[in-house]
């Protein structure tokens, strides 16, 4: 791939970059990732992945934009209230970078369609609000041999952790969605606004590390932080043979639908 | 005969070069920036470590006498006993020392000689018709152009920094002898009311994506050789393509503008050089067909049958009543340094003062007084054994080949020595086929003009059942012509193996019905290919791995078959690599080391990049931000207002 000259000059910060350079942005910009939520923690993954010239951006999500939504969500405008969430996203990727393709599933992600959505990406961002959602993704992507970033906010709390395939997957930690009610909801729990900013961030960062290969990413590892008292702290774990899902003898074989709280926590997470 | 003169800055040049191999024995300089001097200087390196070849420019393919005999004894002192006469009409030294270079070089200077431009992306030696001022078909002598145009483009620091080579030629005759329809820039003599001047062709030549000239000017005045030429060069140089040397030569230019921008640039150039005024090139036309020699002509000793022979094989008669030319076929080009000596001092006792080069590796003397032909006869006779055989033994072609270009797919040279064999023990009367183009290039690069012969070979590979096997592409039919050159088309595929069986089916054919065609060129144009066609096909068989290994070696090869050890290099004979320039004046900081960045990530490991940067912040920075990221900085020099650095790859 040979830059033209408004690429180099776009691009130029991260070209410097010793671990970047042309090598790396000609990957960047043949890379492509699925943002499944355009909410609070997909709203600054796209943002930042537009601006470094991810190739192609699919953006998964059903809802329209809502007025509660936009203390935290920064892709979304107040006009934008009443749209649907991928379309005013799309508007503000093709502002920031004319050179992303994006495209939109306008759609709640389930079982049933999943699969279909995210085989031809090389990359799999979970921004989305629910354990349900969590687990599906977790499990489709184990399945379908694609990393994958989890990530879950919560008042102020955040916690983050890329899965590639052959390592530790989602449920090898959290075996399985808490029962329904057993945690608040996000309308009882209430989120800082900048922890899904700083969370969102951190996975933009994960994708970009993914598809330039450098560095070490939050694989076999979790990331937690808590902003109220801003201290970060790092959980190391290992593959579980017994995991449900990426185990040696799996008892998860096919994609189904789990039932829990819309917005769960500990963290399921509140896009 | 005057030769070539010599710039007045070649000592200062060679002096600069001088203290770069100093550096580089000081360890101070890598081997990659002397070797980015040293390849302009006509410098290559041979395959044998510290041993380097020396090209020495002949303009138009003429060297005196006294300046031969001289370049023998050097070649003595500091080579190893040969000389080799290249397809672009020069001499060359081969297994020269480090140490012995300046010193070869200083030599040559003192006797009117100089290396400058004989490698790398420069103007390189302009050549004319091996016959030029004998040939009873041409306009006029153009010999003495090509001379003064050396003279100028030689003390022109614009010839050494092209983004590829540059190959000028010129022809007295619409037979096109000396390629101008195949070359950078071609002259072709005419005369227009009475008035002598050239048609002008451009951007043609052989090698990678081969293509013949494009008719650029009908008609010139010769008083218009210096601005034309000079203004091919000069768009050459700002519009050549320097990222990639093999899309780099003029013809892609050519192609890259469009016809008609390439004319548009070539006009505002030209334009440009009439505008600020020149001098037109100082023509020393001698007379006809120059100086006539004088002295003690020895007699004629005779010896018969050989004698006859050979004056019908090498020996023409000139427009000048009483003198002959006389070609001296040397195998593959190489010729011993006491052999060249002995054939020089005999051509001083007549006074004779020019030896010519031809394109297909022979000495070729001129003006030789008929009584003084017989005594020449016994003189070459012990020293050039190919005079007492058929012309083909002169005139087969091949490039270096695999031996020694890092380029090479087969051993070229070895198949030559091959179908040499093949012809002492064939039995074929080989002075039927005559002094046919037979040309071998050991990959498809041109290094052996395949696509301008009659019968042309270039190296290539085949397999059978996963193994790897030398083979040949053969082209046929060549017509070089002022009217439309037309260059040899392949026809198929043969393993290295078959073909000298090949070939000697093949003129075994054309000499059972000789008598049918006007010339072998002739028949080659017409049924010949068809003959030929049908004999590939009776030598396609090759033997499986297992049963018979004999195909699976290269002629001259102790080893099975493999391009290992094969590079980027280049052909004859040396390792070439293009110094690619980045102009980044202007450019601020830090965007200058994102381009360079840029530039960088387009070359392999090795390659150099030349950044030319301001002043101030850029040469401040920009340096530093490369070597941090592990490249190596060769050099960084101030030009005027701003800085050259010279960046190899890590
Ligand atoms: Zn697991």
């Amino acid at each position: 791939m040979e830059l033209n000259e408004a690429q180099v000059e776009r691009y130029s910060r991260h070209i410097i970059l010793g671990d970047v350079g042309v090598e790396g942005q000609a990957k960047i910009l043949a890379g492509k990732v699925l943002i499944i939520g355009t909410g609070g923690l997909g709203a600054p993954v796209a943002l930042y992945l537009a601006a470094a010239g991810v190739g192609t951006i699919g953006l998964a999500d059903g809802d329209v934009v809502d007025l509660s939504n936009l203390q935290r969500q920064v892709i979304h405008f107040t006009p934008d209230v009443g749209r649907a969430k991928v379309l005013s996203a799309k508007e503000k990727i093709a502002a920031i970078n004319p050179d992303v393709n994006v495209i939109t599933y306008q759609t709640r992600v389930d079982a049933s369609n999943i699969a279909g959505i995210i085989k031809d990406y090389d990359f799999v961002v979970d921004g989305t609000d629910n354990f349900a959602a969590k687990f599906l993704i977790n499990d489709a992507c184990v399945l379908g041999g694609k990393p994958f970033s989890h990530g879950g906010i919560l008042r102020f709390d955040g916690q983050t952790l890329t899965y590639v395939p052959g390592h530790a997957c989602y449920r090898c930690i959290f075996k399985a969605p808490p029962p329904p009610g057993a945690v608040p909801t996000c309308s009882q729990a209430g989120i800082l606004g900048a922890v899904a900013g700083m969370l969102g961030t951190i996975q933009a960062a994960e994708v970009l590390r993914y598809l330039i290969g450098r560095g070490k990413l939050l694989v076999d590892r979790i990331l937690i932080f808590n902003a109220l008292d801003m201290k970060f702290r790092e959980v190391g774990f290992k593959r579980d043979p017994h995991c449900p899902v990426c185990g040696d003898q799996p008892s998860i074989k096919a994609l189904s639908d789990e039932r829990s709280a819309v917005c769960g926590t500990k963290f399921g997470g509140c896009g | 005969m005057s030769g070539y003169k010599l710039p007045p800055n070649l000592g200062d040049e060679i002096g600069a070069l001088e203290a770069l191999i100093f550096k580089f024995k000081a360890g101070k300089i890598s081997a990659a920036e002397l070797k980015t001097h040293r390849v302009p200087f006509g410098v290559y390196e041979q395959r044998e470590p510290d041993t380097y070849m020396v090209r020495i420019r002949c303009a138009g393919g003429s060297i005196a006498v006294s300046q031969l005999k001289a370049v023998a004894a050097i070649a003595a002192q500091y080579g190893v006993g040969d000389l080799h006469i290249t397809s672009r009409q020069e001499l060359q030294i081969h297994y020269v020392k480090l140490d012995d270079l300046v010193t070869v070089m200083r030599r040559l200077k003192e006797i009117g000689l100089a290396t400058r431009g004989g490698g790398g992306n420069t103007v390189r030696n302009i050549v004319v018709p091996v016959d030029a001022g004998i040939d009873p078909d041409e306009v006029f002598d153009v010999t003495p152009y090509a001379l003064a145009l050396t003279d100028r483009f030689i003390a022109e620091p614009d010839s050494w920094n092209l983004p590829r080579k540059f190959k000028i030629s010129f022809s007295g005759s619409s037979q096109d002898k000396g390629y101008a329809t195949l070359s950078d820039a071609g002259f072709l003599a005419q005369i227009k009311d009475g008035r002598r001047g050239f048609a002008v062709y451009a951007a043609g030549g052989l090698g990678g994506k081969p293509e013949a000239s494009h008719l650029l000017l009908e008609f010139i005045d010769a008083d218009k050789v210096y601005p034309v030429a000079k203004a091919l060069r000069n768009i050459f140089w700002k519009y050549g393509n320097r990222h990639n040397k093999h899309a780099a030569r003029l013809r892609f230019l050519w192609h890259t503008l469009g016809e008609e921008d390439f004319r548009k640039c070539f006009h505002e150039e030209l334009g440009a050089i009439e505008s600020a005024g020149y001098l037109p090139l100082e023509i020393n036309v001698p007379e006809k067909g120059g100086v006539l020699p004088q002295g003690n002509v020895p007699v004629d000793p005779g010896d018969g049958q050989g004698f006859a022979l050979w004056q019908k094989r090498c020996v023409r008669s000139q427009p000048q009543p009483g003198f002959y030319a006389v070609l001296v076929p040397v195998e593959l080009g190489f010729v011993g340094c006491a052999a060249t000596a002995r054939l020089a001092e005999f051509l001083e006792t007549l006074g004779s003062d020019e030896v010519r080069l031809t394109k297909d590796q022979n000495f070729f003397l001129r003006h030789i007084p008929a009584p003084a032909l017989g005594p020449l006869y016994q003189v070459l006779q012990a020293d050039f054994p190919a005079v007492r055989k058929p012309a083909i033994y002169g005139s087969l072609l091949s490039c270096a080949g695999a031996s020694t270009c890092q380029l090479g797919i087969c051993l070229s040279r070895s198949l030559a020595k091959a179908l040499l064999r093949m012809f002492d023990t064939a039995k074929l009367d080989l002075d039927a086929v005559g002094g046919i183009k037979l040309n071998i290039s050991g990959c498809p690069n041109s290094c052996g003009h395949h696509q301008a012969a009659d019968l042309g070979f270039a190296g290539k590979t085949l397999r059978k059942d996963g193994h790897m096997l030398p083979a040949y592409t053969i082209f046929t039919g060549a017509m070089i012509h002022a009217t439309g050159t037309v260059l040899a088309q392949a026809l198929g595929d043969v393993p290295a193996k078959a073909l000298p069986g090949v070939v000697q089916a093949f003129f075994a054919g054309y000499i059972s019905k000789s008598g049918e065609h006007a010339s072998f060129r002739a028949y080659i144009q017409g049924e010949g290919r068809e003959d030929l066609r049908r004999i590939l096909e009776q030598h396609q068989a090759v033997p499986d791995f297992e049963l018979d290994k004999n195909y699976y070696f290269d002629w001259g090869a102790d080893k099975i078959f493999s391009l290992e050890g094969r590079g980027a290099g280049e052909c004859s004979a040396g390792k070439e690599f293009t110094v690619i320039v980045k102009d980044l004046r202007g450019v601020l900081c830090p965007l200058n080391f994102v381009k360079t960045k840029v530039e960088l990530s387009k070359l392999k490991a090795g390659d150099v990049l030349e950044v030319w940067l301001d002043d101030g912040a850029p040469i401040e920075n920009v340096p530093g931000s490369v070597k941090a990221e592990g490249h190596n900085i060769l050099s960084q020099e101030k030009a005027g207002t701003y800085w050259k650095v010279l960046i190899e790859k890590k």
